[in-house]
């Protein structure tokens, strides 16, 4: 090669495989959008090898714990299947990619966690909901004692992440300037109002496996309401799609190598008033990247 | 296998030159070549230029010299970015030559300098900053663009 051809050299003459190892260090978006730069880009940003390189490291072990398997024909067809919720673990897990970034979430049946009293028809039931993320959801009838409790493992969470557990739950829609109060011999066969939420604020606290606790807490029924006369730090908390809002629990850090937070811990709870409350709707917890929140849905 | 023993290398302009057996290795191709037919004919890189083969072998011997104890890992990584501070077409011919010697270290290397360029780019940038030419029909484009909509907004 003279020096002459040496000055033509550019990234336009870079073989196939070349322009694969540079999509593979770039973004899911970059090479989508880069596809239409040429042909060399666009068979290259269809490959497998950048594709596999966009896929969650463990993604394997997920496809291996599906309720019911996937076909494709590419590692492209399966990065974009996976970027919709796909039932895993006995359909008592949803996981899905961040279509832009690659990173894994997950959200929790309520059947996943552990509900103080959820076994009792008086106290808890399970229904169904045109909306809600799985077959089922956990109706609070009523209960003084409330206490949601999960574990989840951050092994197969995705590396150099934050994230964030939330517990995504409605309060029933309830009459204005209604509050009634039941006490627990009324069983009630239809779903009551909410009630017995103003009294104190809910809390919501994470602790990771090497003894990280984090503890808020906030007011179900009025969210602006301040906590800090409780002695506690306010959460944060976002209305979503189809009525429902989540409600933070706490975050932690997945590292890329070395220290993990293990399997972390979770919990919903307000055991503290003594007073009966009703009229929640749980639909799971979630476990996302802290970052989908600054940039709105996907 | 000495660790002094010398591989004679020739380039395109039939130059030739020497270097240690360690330093050979850390290409893939140049092993496997030696594998197959020894040390003791020159081994023959017709696609590599005089300038290049001395970049490319200036990487592998401090990447020998780095494999000695008392390295630090951030060492290796600063050596590595002072060796990339290239101009565009260097850069390119690095990444060919790494390719062509099967160097996964540098090609690594020369192609994430090539990635931090290219991500977030659109494709009125990398057209002019690069010089490539567009060889799709006005159609074919319209079509990759609606396929990849939610890349371009």
């Amino acid at each position: 090669m003279d020096e002459h051809e040496a000055e033509l050299m550019g990234l336009g003459n870079l073989p196939e495989s070349c322009i694969s190892i540079i999509l593979g260090l770039t973004t899911p978006r970059d090479i989508c959008r880069l596809s239409a730069v040429n042909h060399t880009f666009r068979l290259a940003g269809n490959s497998d090898s950048v594709w596999e390189k966009m896929l969650p490291i463990r993604y394997r072990n997920l496809l291996e714990r599906l309720d019911s398997p996937l076909h494709f024909s590419s590692k492209k067809e399966l990065y974009f299947t996976l970027c919709h919720p796909q039932l895993i673990d006995c359909s008592k897990k949803k996981f899905w990619i961040e279509r832009a970034t690659g990173k894994l979430c997950f959200i929790l049946s309520p059947r996943e966690l552990h509900i103080t009293w959820g076994d009792e028809g008086r106290y808890w039931q399970w229904n169904s909901r045109d909306n809600s993320s799985f077959k089922e959801v956990a109706e609070l009838v009523t209960v003084c004692w409330l206490e949601v409790r999960g574990l989840f493992d951050c092994k197969v969470l995705s590396p150099g992440t934050e994230y964030t557990i939330s517990f995504r739950l409605k309060l029933k829609e309830s009459r204005r300037g209604v509050n009634r109060i039941y006490g627990h011999r009324a069983m009630i066969p239809h779903l009551s109002r909410p009630y017995g939420w103003s009294n104190k604020p809910v809390k919501f606290s994470v602790t990771t496996a090497v003894g990280d606790h984090q503890i808020y807490a906030m007011y179900l029924s009025d969210t602006d309401k301040p906590v800090a006369d409780d002695g506690y730090q306010m959460t944060t908390s976002r209305h979503v799609e189809e009525g429902w809002m989540e409600f933070d629990a706490g975050r932690f850090f997945v590292h890329e190598e070395g220290d993990n937070p293990g399997k972390i811990d979770f919990c919903m709870g307000e055991w503290e008033g003594g007073n009966w409350k009703g009229g929640l709707v749980l639909d799971g917890v979630k476990i996302q990247p802290s970052s989908s929140f600054k940039e709105g849905m996907n | 296998m000495a660790s002094g023993s010398k591989v004679t290398l020739k380039s395109s302009d039939d130059e030739f030159f020497d270097v240690t057996e360690a330093v050979a290795l850390e290409c893939g191709a140049i092993k496997n070549m030696i594998e197959d037919i020894g040390i003791s004919s020159p081994i023959l890189l017709p696609h590599v230029s005089r300038k290049i083969r001395s970049k490319v072998i200036q990487y592998c011997k401090y990447h020998v010299e780095s494999q000695k104890p008392g390295v630090s890992e951030d060492e290796i990584k600063s050596r590595d970015q002072e060796f990339v501070k290239v101009d565009q077409a260097m850069l390119f011919e690095l990444i060919l030559a790494a390719n062509y010697v099967n160097n996964q270290k540098l090609l690594d290397l020369t192609c994430q300098i090539v990635a931090d360029m290219i991500k977030g780019k659109t494709l009125e940038e990398i057209h002019n900053t690069f010089n490539i030419k567009n060889d799709f029909t006005p159609e074919e484009e319209e079509e990759i663009r609606h396929e990849n909509q939610w890349a371009f907004e």
